[in-house]
């Protein structure tokens, strides 16, 4: 038993271990950043730093109905991003992902309460992104 | 007890520390070659091979601790005399060379070189017999004497400061020796006759009169000869034992045993305080580091601390921006805001400083480089490095080394002449090659210059034309070397440079007279973490771009539109306008009328980006965009502004190759409005361009673009523009780029000839008349007579649009003029058309 953040996106569920996770903030003002991946929404100042902010909807190809609003901090091996996100609906304990997901993007899926949950796989995601297209 | 990163940290500083002494060993010995050689200069050399010896002991290695004291024990005799003799510079520079390689791990054996050291030494000491074994570590010179006068000797040889050591043998030498010159010189090795000769001569002169005044500090003297080593004895306390040991059971007749124990015994006593032991050896080349106490420090918590600093700077900046809509704040509290404003200010200054270190820190090798290649290929230079004092960024100028290396091995090369040649020029034999470096406000120059033969009277018209001299020399491939040796040419290393320079955020020029010399100069910022920048808005976003990069700001007002690309009159040169947003790739409205644009250079490329407004000039910390926007390339970093808000800060090298790879691809034909309004009609089938076109908003629009004409689509074709004028070849390859069709340059008939026969699918010319080498005519003439292109269609661009021209240049064979003075693109572009019959 690990301990998830669970969150929405657009109308689909996903959960990250809260070891990844830093904080929760609101999405507040992200700066394009011209050029860049198209899942790569800019860059936030959080707090003096500078956090490159994921569009994590276009990365996981949820169907967005309306702009994110969350943001995720998560860091992975000393990397810190920003998630773009819907809201964050639960912290607590999921039972480990059983099944093998398709995608590489997710560490696997479960089922809870009649909900399809995608476990993030936060390395993978960020290798994914760093990989020229 | 020392864990492997101890160890490695360790390493390091043994490896920095013992690199400085050698370029500072190298700065003595290069201008000990030329005779001049203060005392204190002698000191300095000697304790700085000691202390690598020493330090280099208690690392362990001992090669490096053997070979340093073998070049320690000429510069003790040396300096015991007080005299240098410039033969010795060879030797010593020899093994200051091992040692530098050894240090940057070569593994090289230095049998040979100790052997060749000593054997000098032993030149030097020259009285030969009686001092056979006097020599290393004053052993000798307890012949007569007892253990306690060993004990002495020994201890002697194991401070810090052998100068005991040294003094006694020279003493004992002298003693012996004096008068036997000839002998010395007979006994000399022959790899060094001049210092063995030299050795002979001082034999007889200064060594036997130095010894006189000092008597009590003769050889035989049976108590421990205490007061001449007075300054190190405590020191050498610890390690006398040992080397008593050593020196005891062997005592003549193996000097080297006895030399190497020494060295073995001294390290604890150098080393046992690093830094104390450091700072006072420190050499003529810093002097401001005399006496002064200094500590080493992570480079990670100094740009942490210049983080933390540029935070508080910009809450300071927030906060202000707070009060600035607070009317009348209470004249107290002002004080107490700009009073802080000032001690912010310094504690910035002193932050950065900390970051910063001389040019000097770098320019140590360069000398000796210099030397060593100029005597390698037969030049004869003197080199000065002026300004070292000046201070820079940690990290750009350990950047810069190997640049500058780069940029003084072509001075050598390629610039300075051999000797001959100079004087028959009515030079002075020897050229003159100058690293100088300036501070200018918030930035750095560094400028290599030499007197030397500098770039062609060609290359010079090339860069009149092509706008820099910089841009001609570091295209890729350039080299004014006549032959391809095996130094490689001038340019292509040019070309690493300038876009090192670039990424800085700096600025690199060229600047040459054909017989007289050439500069090379680097305009780097002082800090990479703090930039001066030019703030602008566009499109809601707010962009920096550094000072350094930016030649002028001007407002686009009267502006020339050919194909959709506007154009600016800048003083007689035509610099196309782009809109910022569209070379980067941002979303934005249109600009308003009349905007304000940046003039940037590069790459032989003028370009003024147009953005919406100008907010002003700023200090900002660059802060890194990270890995995950490696991709997004272009941008230096990005700052956070007082209000909070992230400027990204654009390289302008960046904007121009932008901007060039938009006027081949299809991106900024958004930026072409005449286009998106007026393109009607079928769009022709794979007509990217004229699609691309249709979503873009009127781009750089004032009044004249509106009036651009109407845009024509056709099938591409690859069409080859010959012309000599830089500017309106791409004046022309950018209207026909616009239209959808390759282009292939060229700027004379001759280079036209070689671009047909390389280009079989050239489907037609556009010529001017008059040009170099081969003009107009004699081009058209040339293709008419070659049977595979007889029939390719020619247009001639020309500004002599008499009758007379025009039936010479039907005669030979041209199918269409097109008047330069009234030149419409629409009127080329129909014509093209027509000629390809489309």
């Amino acid at each position: 038993m690990t301990a998830y953040v669970r969150f929405r996106l657009a109308d689909e569920a996903y959960a990250i271990s809260v070891l990844n996770v830093l904080e929760v903030a609101g999405l507040g003002e992200v700066t394009p950043v011209p050029g860049a991946p198209a899942q790569i929404l800019g860059v936030r100042n959080l707090r003096g730093k500078i956090l490159p902010v994921i569009d994590l909807a276009t990365l996981l190809g949820a169907r967005r109905t309306r702009p994110a609003a969350r943001l995720l901090v998560t860091e992975s091996d000393g990397r810190q991003v920003g998630l773009a996100i819907d809201e964050v609906t639960e912290v607590g304990e999921l039972a480990d992902p059983v099944e093998e997901g398709e995608s590489a993007l997710l560490l696997g899926t479960m089922l809870e309460d009649g909900d399809l949950i995608g476990v993030l796989n936060l390395p993978a995601v960020l290798d994914a992104l760093r990989v020229p297209a | 007890m020392t864990t492997p990163d101890d160890d490695a940290e360790l390493l390091q500083l043994f490896q920095d520390e013992t690199t400085e002494r050698l370029d500072d060993m190298d700065a003595a010995l290069l201008a000990a070659e030329t005779g001049n050689v203060p005392p204190d200069t002698i000191d300095a050399l000697f304790r700085n091979a000691h202390t690598i010896k020493g330090a280099a002991g208690i690392m362990g290695f001992s090669d490096i601790a053997a070979l340093a004291h073998a070049a320690e024990d000429i510069l003790a005799l040396a300096r015991s005399w007080g005299v240098f003799h410039p033969g010795l510079a060879v030797p010593l520079l020899r093994a200051t060379a091992a040692l530098r390689a050894r240090v940057g791990g070569a593994a090289e054996p230095f049998d040979g070189l100790i052997a060749e050291l000593k054997a000098s030494l032993a030149a030097l000491q020259a009285g030969p017999a009686a001092t056979a074994g006097a020599a290393d570590s004053g052993a000798g010179a307890t012949d007569g004497g007892a253990e306690p006068a060993g004990t002495g000797k020994a201890a002697d040889a194991g401070t810090p400061s052998a100068a005991a050591a040294g003094d006694a043998a020279a003493d004992s030498g002298a003693a012996a020796g004096s008068g036997a010159g000839s002998d010395a010189g007979a006994a000399g090795p022959a790899p060094l006759a001049t210092a063995a000769s030299w050795a002979a001569r001082a034999g007889t002169g200064r060594p036997a009169s130095l010894p006189q005044p000092r008597p009590a500090f003769g050889p035989g003297n049976g108590t421990p000869a205490v007061p001449p080593a007075a300054p190190p004895a405590t020191a050498s306390q610890l390690p006398a034992p040992a080397p008593v040991a050593a020196a005891g059971p062997v005592p003549a007749p193996e000097p080297v045993a006895a030399a190497t124990a020494a060295p073995a015994a001294a390290p604890p006593a150098a080393a046992a305080q690093p830094t104390a032991a450091a700072q006072p050896a420190a050499s003529p080349g810093r002097p401001q580091d005399a006496g002064r106490r200094s500590i080493r420090v992570p480079a990670e918590k100094i740009d942490h601390l210049l983080d933390l600093v540029g935070e508080v700077m910009q809450d300071r900046r927030r906060l202000a921006h707070a009060l600035g809509s607070a009317e009348g704040l209470p004249t107290d509290a002002a004080d107490e805001l700009s009073a802080g404003e000032r001690m912010l200010d310094e504690l910035k200054d002193s932050a950065v400083g900390m970051r910063t270190l001389p040019v000097s820190m770098i320019t140590g090798p360069l000398p000796r480089a210099v030397r060593d290649l100029a005597r390698t290929i037969g030049r004869d230079v003197e080199f000065t490095v002026v300004g070292g004092e000046t201070e820079l960024d940690r990290v750009i100028l350990e950047s810069l080394s190997e640049p500058l290396t780069h940029l003084l091995r072509n001075s050598v090369i390629h610039g300075i002449e051999p000797p001959g040649e100079r004087e028959q020029a009515g030079k002075p034999a020897h050229g003159r090659i100058e690293l100088r470096a300036v501070p200018r406000g918030g930035l750095v120059e560094i400028t290599v210059c030499d007197d030397g033969r500098g770039v062609s009277a060609e290359i010079m018209e090339e860069a009149r034309q092509e706008g820099s001299l910089a841009d001609v020399l570091s295209r890729a491939g350039f080299s004014t070397a006549g032959e391809v040796t095996d130094l490689a040419g001038r340019g292509v290393g040019l070309d690493a440079v300038k876009t090192h320079v670039h990424s800085l955020g700096g600025r690199f020029e060229v600047t040459s007279e054909p017989g007289h010399g050439m500069a090379v100069s680097l305009l780097l910022p002082v800090a990479l973490a703090l930039l001066k920048v030019l703030l602008i808005r566009r499109g809601g976003a707010v962009y920096g771009l550094p000072i350094a990069g930016v030649e002028e700001v001007v407002t686009v007002e009267a502006t020339t539109t050919l194909q959709g690309r506007v154009s600016l009159d800048l003083r007689g040169r035509s610099l196309p306008v782009v809109d910022l947003a569209t070379v980067i790739g941002a979303d934005a409205p249109p600009l308003p009328p009349k905007p304000p644009a940046l003039v940037l250079t590069a790459e032989g490329r003028w370009l003024a980006a147009a953005c919406d407004a100008l907010l002003g000039e700023e200090e900002v910390v660059v802060k890194p965009l990270g890995p995950l926007l490696a991709r997004a390339s272009g941008y230096l970093g990005a700052a956070i502004l007082g209000d909070g808000k992230i400027a990204l800060l654009v390289e302008p090298g960046a904007l121009i190759r932008g901007h060039r790879r938009a006027a081949r691809g299809g991106l900024s034909v958004r930026a072409l409005p005449a286009r998106a309004v007026t393109v009607s009609g079928p769009v022709p089938d794979g007509g990217g361009v004229a699609t691309a076109a249709a979503p873009g908003g009127p781009g750089v629009s004032g009044g004249p673009v509106a009036a651009a004409p109407p845009a024509i689509t056709t099938e591409p074709a690859k069409i080859l523009v010959v012309e000599d004028s830089f500017i309106v070849r791409e004046l022309q390859r950018c209207v026909l780029e616009s239209a959808g069709h390759h282009v292939v340059t060229a700027s004379d008939g001759r280079e036209a000839l070689d671009a047909l026969s390389e280009h079989e699918e050239i489907e037609l010319v556009v010529t001017d008349l008059e040009m170099p080498r081969l003009g107009g005519l004699d081009l058209t003439r040339a293709i008419r007579a070659d049977e595979h292109r007889s029939s390719l269609p020619v247009v001639m661009v020309t500004s002599r649009g008499s009758e007379e021209d025009r039936r010479r240049g039907m005669e030979a064979g041209v199918d269409a003029y097109i008047d330069k003075q009234g030149f419409q693109q629409s009127a080329l572009l129909a014509t093209i058309d027509q000629l390809l019959g489309r």
